[in-house]
């Protein structure tokens, strides 16, 4: 079960919202134990017998928490802390990351003429467990820092462990914002009801319609074959999965903050159009911003920032930005990807102090945005190319083609090679561009459409649902963000 | 954006949602056909002629003139020049419809009898060659690619008026693809849209009327629909574009993988194909339509692949239906045609669909003028 299937909103919500308003009715400590439940119902439907390790990354936050609080000698405080990092980070390593480390060895044994001998275990990755273990250990390290109290009692925490709208593929909620959201009754609100359907609808329009029907273009480019050379087939695959990925990934915070919503509970934001950013530190302002702002919180701060220097500021930058790519998947593209990232993070600050750059921003402010959005962009989209291609024998050629090496420009033979649906595909990239890069000056659509009067926003969720099941494509892809 | 910000209450929210549920479910229940159906007739969302035959139907049933309708596979799509037969037809005001579907066989053509029948044309023709007599065992059975096509895009375009006995023939898992609810056809347009949508915009981009290819469709009501129902469109003879020893390598070739199969191993009795075919003839004739089953030839190579007595099956269910049935036949399988009136192994070309209508259509001239008439194959 997940946000696109019908049990989750034929079965799933209604019962849960259900028993939350009218069985645990203002009894705040019923309906905080039913969304736990219902929570671990969910889960359990995601992922099986993995919820045991949902569990254990609770359990023992929960305990070194209190144990971190009880105590005010700071090597104590760092031992318990530790304990909880090194479990976090002991479940992630096994389950996302042993293979990845055994193939790694394995493959650079070959290398140096030996043969390799550990076999992979095949592990398979529990859903969330990206997101739940950053979750959880931030709250520690927030009582490490002494940043709030811990939560009264474990099913307070378990709750915002596990919350089910946010549990699998984010927005990383803070502990502090989550138990400010629990501490009273929650009850049914026509505003925050009619704000969740809003999100939950258009999110799935965004998945269903957009990312879904534009992944079908990105699949058929993206394999191997002499039209890789051909670069405008590739910045057409590039521009397709950077807008298949904000769609797919933003489509599942909105249906997420969208069923939060439903039951009273603000989740944070996790996008601001990315498309529009002016810099690659703009960018990540707007990308994914319940990570980003975790990875500047809990590794780049601790890191020592921009405290020490700039060369300890660009080291620091540098990790983060590894660190946060492989956090996405285990794979050396990812490393990759993170790795180009730290490397436009830190050329930017570079040149942007540079007084020729200050210089044309004061006599030519306007072409030096558009230029400064143009570059991003078409550096933000290159890196694309690197998170969506595992296999070297099409990234290499494609990498190649997008910055014009060994390549060819042929739009005909490019457009002749995609799959059938091209036609209305496009129409909404280019509806979707559209849109994207207006939203600095119009707002946010979901906001406006969350605020029309009601006939019109009856009339528009109607006309929504019926969109979805139209131009819906004959396969639904799993959100790419289950992945990690 | 807080939420605290929108202004509402519990009774307008809910008035908004009825709304909202109102326009959801009048868009799902009546838009899909309106957004897919044209796109769906001409060919686009489904290639070729399978979209047709109920709109086919209701066209015929307006027609004043005496009409003759071919079913069958795409051996009967490739035999049947209507317009011809029309021409060459004596009996006044005379027109032949060519309905054979490529990849058709009685199993799944049963379905449109009862459309058939309603059309009510004068003589229904029904071919029958060895590839209309095969089974299979009822044991583990699955719904074919081919069936999961066709019967949800018959049971879309039927009416409650147009179910019938065939529905008892069908296998359990075929029974599945069939929707019983006006709403649950209506519903199954949805599944169309998408492609009708992108369809529409490449109409629109290069403001073209009609997508012109072998597989689409001429715009219903017009003159050129009326042209198509009688002769479908065929691609250019492939055995005309190959020598004599070309067409026999490729006989050679392709022969010995098929006689094993079904159709080329004829059953007499007892398949789901005949008892289609039972019903499809038993339903005419109580309907007064006369129905002639009609055998067409294959190249005059092709028997020689095939061992003695392997279509046996084939001359005795001819036998049987002439004697069980009220049918006319005429059997042109045995008979020995020329290489040249072949598209390939068992479809005609354009010189064969000549052939055919010159030796076919004096016979049916004679059932529609009420005459038993008795076709003398040509044996050499």
């Amino acid at each position: 079960m997940d946000f696109t299937t019908l049990e989750y909103y034929s079965h799933f919500l209604p019962i849960t919202l259900l028993a939350v308003f009218l069985l645990a009715y203002r009894n705040k400590n019923m309906q905080v134990s039913l969304l736990l439940l219902s929570s671990y119902v969910f889960f359990w439907f995601a992922s099986g017998w993995h919820v045991i390790l949902l569990l254990i990354s609770t359990l023992v936050d929960w305990n070194v928490s209190n144990k971190i609080n009880s105590t005010d000698e700071i090597s104590t405080k760092k031992r318990w802390l530790t304990l909880s990092m090194v479990i976090n980070l002991g479940l992630l390593a096994t389950f996302k990351y042993l293979d990845f480390i055994i193939e790694s060895l394995n493959w650079a044994t070959l290398k140096i003429g030996g043969s390799p001998s550990i076999e992979a275990m095949g592990l398979i990755l529990p859903v969330g467990i990206s997101f739940y273990t950053f979750q959880t250990m931030s709250y520690t390290i927030d009582i490490y820092r002494g940043k709030y109290k811990p939560y009264d009692n474990f099913i307070s925490f378990a709750c915002y462990a596990a919350f089910f709208p946010q549990l699998v593929a984010g927005p990383i909620v803070r502990a502090d914002h989550f138990k400010e959201q629990i501490s009273k009754p929650i009850s049914l609100q026509s505003n925050s009801f009619r704000f969740g359907i809003t999100l939950i609808v258009l999110g799935l329009a965004k998945k269903l319609i957009i990312a879904d029907n534009v992944a079908t273009h990105v699949d058929s480019i993206f394999i191997e074959g002499e039209h890789l050379k051909n670069t405008a087939l590739i910045w057409w695959g590039s521009l397709a999965f950077g807008i298949q990925i904000y769609c797919d990934f933003s489509a599942y915070t909105d249906i997420a903050i969208g069923s939060a919503a439903l039951f009273g509970i603000r989740l944070p934001e996790n996008f601001d159009s990315p498309y529009i950013a002016r810099s690659p530190q703009d960018f990540w302002r707007r990308w994914h911003i319940s990570l980003s702002t975790w990875l500047r919180d809990y590794l780049y701060i601790p890191l020592g920032g921009s405290r020490n220097g700039t060369r300890k500021m660009l080291i620091a930058l540098m990790i983060t930005m590894l660190l946060g790519g492989l956090w996405h998947g285990a794979s050396w593209n990812f490393v990759l990807w993170g790795f180009l990232h730290g490397l436009l993070l830190i050329i930017h600050k570079y040149l942007s102090k540079t007084k020729y750059v200050e210089q044309l921003f004061t006599k030519l402010p306007r072409v030096s945005l558009f230029t400064g959005w143009l570059i991003t962009q078409f550096m933000i989209f290159f890196t694309w190319l690197v998170f969506r291609v595992e296999d070297l024998d099409i990234l290499i050629p494609s990498m190649k083609s997008f910055i014009g090496i060994d390549n060819y420009f042929s739009p005909h033979a490019g457009w002749n090679l995609l799959p059938q649906g091209k036609y209305l595909t496009s129409l909404l990239v280019v509806i979707f561009a559209f849109g994207h890069l207006l939203s600095w000056k119009i707002g946010k659509f979901k906001h406006w459409m969350a605020r029309s009067n009601p006939l019109v926003w009856g009339i528009s969720m109607g006309l929504a649902i019926a969109g979805i099941i139209f131009l819906r494509p004959s396969t639904t892809v799993e959100f790419i963000y289950f992945r990690f | 954006m807080d939420w605290e910000e929108l202004e509402g209450d519990l009774p307008n929210f809910f008035y908004s949602l009825f709304i909202g549920l109102i326009v959801a479910l009048f868009c799902l229940s009546n838009a899909g056909q309106f957004i897919a159906e044209d796109e769906m007739l001409n060919g686009t969302v489904v290639p070729g002629r399978f979209s047709i035959t109920y709109e086919g139907y209701k066209y015929i049933s307006n027609d004043d003139s005496r009409t003759v309708v071919g079913i069958g596979s795409s051996i009967m799509q490739y035999a049947m020049d209507g317009k011809c037969m029309s021409e060459q037809s004596e009996v006044e005001n005379t027109k032949f419809y060519n309905f054979g579907m490529s990849g058709g066989y009685p199993y799944v053509e049963m379905v449109q009898i009862p459309a058939l029948i309603k059309s009510e044309p004068d003589v229904v023709m029904i071919e029958i060659g060895p590839n209309s007599l095969w089974g299979w065992g009822s044991n583990n059975y699955s719904a074919s690619d081919y069936h999961k096509l066709r019967f949800p895009l018959s049971s879309m375009q039927m009416t409650h008026d147009l179910t019938g006995g065939w529905y008892d023939l069908l296998e359990q898992k075929d029974k599945e693809l069939f929707l019983n609810t006006s709403m649950q056809r209506n519903l199954q347009w949805n599944d169309y849209t998408r492609d009708a949508i992108d369809a529409k915009i490449k109409n629109w981009v290069y403001d073209i009327a009609e997508i012109e290819n072998y597989n689409s469709v001429p715009k219903i009501n017009t003159k050129q629909w009326d042209d198509y129902l009688q002769l479908p469109k065929h691609l250019p003879s492939k055995y005309d574009a190959i020598n004599e020893s070309q067409i026999r390598e490729e006989l050679d070739e392709s022969m010995p993988k098929k006689i094993n199969n079904g159709v080329y191993n004829p059953k007499s009795n007892g398949t789901q194909n005949h008892a289609a075919l039972e019903y499809m003839i038993s339903s005419l004739n109580d309907a007064g339509i006369e129905v002639v089953i009609v055998g067409i030839p294959h190249h005059p190579w092709v028997r020689e692949y095939l061992e003695p007595g392997q279509l046996d099956g084939l001359n005795e269910t001819y036998s049987n239906y002439s004697s069980t049935f009220n049918v006319h036949q005429i059997q042109m399988y045995w008979e020995t045609w020329n290489s040249n009136e072949f598209y390939n192994r068992n479809h005609l070309d354009s010189d064969g669909r000549e052939r055919f209508c010159q030796q076919v259509t004096p016979f049916i001239d004679e059932v529609l003028l009420g005459n038993e008439p008795l076709y003398v194959a040509e044996i050499e």
